[in-house]
């Protein structure tokens, strides 16, 4: 038994030390910073103030924080909206299939994720793939703007975050077992009764799991919003990474950082509330 | 009286890819008849439910439930309900809610799918448990649970899909007999599936030994036993010894046989055989005479082995140079292991099919 604790510790301790080292430590040194102030070069005074939290409420910020909360809460939604019918319909193929898929959904990862955000300047700009296909076609008379704005922003984040929708909800579907669905049918329930007693029922937490792990990144995804967004919007993410950047202002980052932390536990709060369970989370 | 057919299959075939299950059925059910579709697992019982049910579609042939030609009507709109192998509870759904889905499906009123929730918990004797989920019932209370959510649809017909197998020998028992009276107080057409002979046996008015996708043989419980007609039925039910044996002569209502090394009997036969023509004998256990004293004009073998099981003992008796033969009796202490004893055959018994 001890010696088998003394085997198991070995193997965690690396997992501790970079789970201490690498998140814990830089949180609780932001969370230091967060209360002290800034020169004007740049630098940082350590004089205990809340005055970083105070800015945060003011209108330009919040404003920002709810812009940002809309655009995650689209591409959330948008998610939803692919995810189900997507797992619905590969369901019913077989289970070769099904892993295909799961792995091509899962290829995109191994590419970096700012040079697939690239990738989609190719296809959306004025004279990009879609424009020219659709205006070639004469569905379009003139190209549309599908970049450089909250679209832009809205497909980037959609497709970099559908894998994290996509993976919980089939796994959800296709636990439901079959003849739950058969029985349903027999008992004269039609399509969208089915869906709606015992689909939706059954994956509501897959989807409750799918929606937090898109949500949150959603919020602070900035290089999207820098490359497809052309820099005209601003969500909560930017304006942390311009107050460490380009502001050079430190503690009020650290603020908003520690801040969107806040707002992030509370979403899980919620979320508990709601019916799910922690273990789905993976311990978050 | 004329009995009513309720369900028709009118030369039903059904292809899974290339690849046949069910060839070229057509069976009758009549209306209130407890008929049970039996056969080895495999053997494509459960696909002639669901064809019945509308869960799947048939290949070539014709569905007809009262008449109705159903060949190409949805699952939702036949009047038949299914008790689904594993039952199939709604995990999310109390018992109640279970029991009360199809009726809300069809948006019948809340005040009558109260009150034909409230007769049929009664039924299955479920009060009490109202507003549990199905996680927290028994095996049995579970059942109840799924008979109750489909006899509140006035169903037709009463599909049942090998549902008493996951329970407990006492429990199957009880629910076997709970079955029964359910029916007969209904008044329902069962179609029930099982792989379970003793299940179908007591259960069934009648029942259709299944095998390879093809109805071997559809007649009453007692006579699949006492008169197979086909090997597969007479091996498929009960116990039985399969013994080769040749024509020597052809009468009337009678042909002369050898078997087991020429031993010589008289057995009646209403199908035509040939001289020389090679055949098998099936007797049951229970029909075959044993004696310590020499029988006239029978076989002589020894004891190999003695199976005891409360009831009844079965012996094994070896015939030197022959197979084994099965017997069964009903006194147990009067054998021990190699007993010389002496086996005869009741020609009455005897059941002669073709290869």
């Amino acid at each position: 038994m001890k010696k088998n604790s003394g085997f198991k510790s070995f193997f965690i301790l690396p997992i501790i030390i970079y789970t201490f080292v690498l998140i814990l430590l830089p949180i609780i040194y932001i969370l230091f910073l967060s209360f002290c102030t800034s020169d004007s070069y740049g630098g940082i005074l350590y004089n205990f103030t809340l005055d970083n939290y105070l800015n945060i409420f003011d209108m330009t910020y919040i404003k920002m924080l709810l812009k940002s909360s809309l655009i995650a809460l689209v591409t959330t939604f948008i998610c939803i909206l692919i995810s189900y019918p997507f797992a619905l319909i590969l369901r019913n193929k077989s289970e070769h299939i099904k892993n295909l898929t799961t792995k091509l959904i899962m290829v995109p990862f191994l590419t970096n994720s700012l040079i697939r955000t690239y990738g989609w300047i190719i296809l959306l700009r004025k004279n990009g793939i879609i424009n020219k296909f659709l205006t070639s076609l004469g569905i379009i008379a003139f190209p549309l703007n599908l970049m450089y704005n909250k679209l832009g922003i809205i497909i980037g984040m959609t497709y970099t975050l559908l894998p994290f929708m996509l993976l919980p909800v089939c796994s959800a579907v296709f636990e439901i077992d079959k003849s739950l669905i058969e029985a349903a049918k027999d008992l004269g329930a039609k399509p969208l009764q089915i869906f709606k007693n015992i689909i939706l029922p059954q994956t509501i937490s897959g989807v409750f799991n799918g929606s937090l792990m898109v949500f949150i990144p959603a919020i602070g995804y900035f290089f999207i919003a820098d490359i497809l967004g052309g820099g005209k919007t601003m969500i909560i993410g930017n304006l942390i990474k311009n107050q460490f950047l380009t502001a050079r202002n430190w503690p009020f980052g650290s603020a908003i950082a520690i801040f969107l932390i806040i707002i992030t536990f509370a979403l899980v709060k919620v979320y508990k509330k709601l019916g799910g369970k922690m273990e789905e989370l993976g311990g978050l | 009286m004329e009995k009513k057919v309720l369900v028709k299959l009118e030369n039903v075939s059904k292809s899974f890819g290339s690849v046949e299950v069910i060839k070229n059925i057509s069976l009758d059910i009549y209306e209130g008849e407890f008929l049970t579709l039996l056969g080895p697992s495999g053997c494509g019982k459960t696909t002639i439910l669901r064809m019945i049910s509308g869960l799947d579609d048939v290949t070539t042939g014709k569905v007809y439930i009262d008449d109705k030609d159903m060949t190409n009507v949805d699952a939702t709109k036949r009047e038949v309900n299914t008790i689904f192998q594993n039952l199939a509870l709604f995990p999310k759904m109390t018992t109640k809610e279970n029991i009360s889905f199809g009726l809300k499906m069809k948006k019948v009123d809340k005040a009558e799918i109260d009150k034909r929730v409230d007769e049929v918990i009664k039924l299955v004797k479920l009060q009490g448990f109202e507003d549990r989920y199905p996680s927290e019932l028994s095996g049995g209370q579970q059942q109840r649970v799924a008979i109750a959510r489909s006899i509140i649809m006035n169903p037709k017909v009463l599909l049942l899909d090998e549902s008493l197998c996951s329970l407990d020998l006492k429990l199957k028992k009880d629910m076997q007999i709970e079955l029964k009276r359910l029916q007969k107080k209904l008044g329902i057409t069962f179609i029930y599936v099982t792989h379970a002979q003793d299940e179908a046996l007591s259960m069934s008015d009648r029942i259709a030994i299944i095998n390879n996708g093809a109805i071997e043989q559809l007649d009453t419980p007692s006579n699949i036993y006492k008169y197979p007609k086909t090997l597969f039925v007479a091996d498929f039910i009960g116990e039985a010894n399969i013994i080769n044996a040749k024509v020597l002569e052809v009468g009337d209502n009678e042909i002369k046989v050898s078997m087991l090394q020429d031993h010589v009997v008289d057995i009646k036969a209403d199908s035509i055989f040939e001289k020389n023509q090679e055949l098998k004998l099936v007797i049951r256990p229970e029909n075959v005479r044993i004696s310590k004293n020499e029988l006239a004009n029978g076989i002589k073998g020894s004891i190999n082995d003695i199976t005891y099981s409360g009831d009844s003992t079965k012996l094994l008796v070896n015939i030197p140079g022959s197979i084994d033969i099965k017997v069964c009796i009903n006194d147990d202490n009067k054998y021990v292991y190699n007993d010389e004893v002496y086996v005869k055959f009741d020609s009455n018994y005897i059941i002669p099919l073709r290869k």
